[in-house]
């Protein structure tokens, strides 16, 4: 039950700060830019999350897929 | 594939009829294909080597379809004499297994190799401008695990864009056939995830997200023994009365809370981190085994020029060990594991990557064809894993 009042805290907090800012679209040059992805390429991220995954107790965050030895 | 039951068959019908559907009907993805090779070398001779395809193509204004496949070559023969194996296995006593393979002794010294196939096959479509879905099925195969994984994620975008709210949820039907394990047993996962993207400035958005998993089945791989008492977890080859199987609980509930941070620094160059990016990452990590974790990330990307691009990125990982583990065990022990997974530990990854943009016929900052990238991360655990990883990418637009 606690963790569940932490979630919804967590989560009206995130709407709290939504709407703040409102960015036009012609001020998103630098947005849009690449390396601002806070992920890489989801290919890149499914190699490292399964080998993490495979060597640290908490597991990726959302259905990281295979398991076996845990050799990768 | 025949290992899997009926309802999984099921839920992989499901996601692929709503493909269907939304194929039928009408992301705005670019189009790109990319190709990937992983080497993953570890400390103790075990040698992993990965590639990649994958395939994104638009086919239609709002209609995007996804291809992967992916294939693990672990220890393979062609490539070393033995093709590694457990030698300089660095931890001791009842935790002594191997730390790289996390596997047993009686698996990693006699040099293990085995294969893993992963494809993953998906569609987005985004219904005019309202919301976004992504729904995906992935199957992975080795010799002793199977894993199918539907997944479905909704988007919507509100303010103008500025906010984006995710609702995602996967199963993962695990099918575990582990070599001390007698017969083919089950492990499903359930697993949601809420997220928010928020717009903070014209060179500043952050990410917040929280993910839930509840799993239930045999939590094991089958893998692994446990040495009782004084037995040394090295000569543990064999099952016996003093190495015996891994018990953990039938199930397992996960929190995971995570937030990121994206910050582009504008300029031409004159100060240092003119056109480069900061990326801050924490997640906090709580389940039912009494495992706490905590990771925080930085990222920092830099633009050398138009078209080279410098990355550096360090993590920091910290675990708590699961209620149930102990140094050393004894036949009447409710749970038994000698999984490195669940003791307490740090581990830090710190790499640096180079990515040259190719550019477009028609010149100009941003149009590119696509990127060659090198990477090179090194891995390290406090209870004694040390990786190399290294890994040569060629993505192409198109």
């Amino acid at each position: 039950m606690k963790k569940l009042l932490w979630a919804i805290v967590f989560i009206t907090a995130a709407f709290a700060v939504s709407g703040c800012a409102r960015v036009r679209p012609w001020e998103r040059e630098h947005l849009a830019d690449p390396i601002m992805r806070l992920d890489s390429h989801k290919e890149e991220k499914a190699v490292r999350e399964h080998f993490l995954a495979t060597r640290e107790g908490s597991v990726g965050s959302f259905g990281v897929s295979g398991g076996g030895c845990g050799c990768n | 594939m025949a290992a899997i039951s009926t309802r999984a068959r099921r839920a992989v019908l499901a996601v692929l009829s709503m493909a269907m559907v939304l194929l039928s009907t009408g992301a705005r993805a670019e189009d790109y294909t990319t190709a990937q090779a992983y080497l993953h070398a570890f400390d103790n001779g075990v040698t992993v080597y990965t590639g990649v395809f994958a395939l994104n193509r638009d086919f239609n204004l709002d209609t995007s379809l996804y291809f992967k496949y992916n294939v693990d070559l672990i220890n393979p023969d062609f490539f070393s004499e033995g093709g590694g194996g457990g030698d300089g296995d660095s931890l001791s006593g009842g935790s002594a297994v191997a730390a790289v393979s996390g596997a047993s002794s009686a698996v990693s010294s006699g040099g293990v190799s085995d294969t893993r196939h992963e494809i993953n096959g998906g569609v987005t479509h985004n219904f005019d401008n309202l919301f976004g879905v992504e729904a995906y099925v992935d199957f992975s195969h080795e010799q002793d695990y199977n894993s199918l994984t539907p997944s479905i994620t909704l988007t919507k975008d509100l303010f103008d864009k500025n906010t984006t709210l995710s609702f995602g949820y996967s199963r993962n039907i695990d099918r575990i056939s582990g070599q001390f394990i007698g017969s083919t047993q089950s492990r499903d996962t359930d697993n949601f995830y809420i997220g928010l993207t928020q717009v903070l400035s014209p060179v500043t958005v952050a990410q917040i997200g929280y993910a839930r998993s509840e799993s239930r089945g045999l939590m094991i791989e089958g893998i692994r023994l446990v040495p009782l008492g004084s037995v040394s977890a090295s000569t543990c080859t064999v099952e016996s009365a003093t190495c015996v199987d891994e018990v953990a609980p039938s199930s397992r509930s996960r929190n995971s809370y995570m937030a990121g941070i994206s910050h582009y620094y504008p300029g031409d160059g004159e100060s240092f981190a003119a056109r480069s990016a900061l990326k801050l990452f924490f997640r906090y990590y709580d389940d039912d085994w009494d495992i706490t974790s905590y990771t925080a990330e930085v990222e920092w990307d830099k633009y050398l020029d138009d078209d080279l691009v410098l990355g550096l990125m360090y993590r920091y990982y910290n675990q708590s060990r699961a209620f149930f583990v102990k140094d050393t065990y004894v036949a009447g022990d409710l749970y038994k594991s000698a999984s490195p997974q669940l003791l307490s530990f740090d581990s830090h990854l710190a790499g640096v990557r180079l990515a040259y943009n190719i550019p477009g016929s028609s010149g100009g900052k941003g149009l590119r064809l696509g990127t060659i990238e090198g990477k090179y991360q090194f891995y390290t655990q406090s209870i004694g894993v040390n990786a190399h990883v290294m890994m040569a990418s060629f993505n192409l637009l198109f």
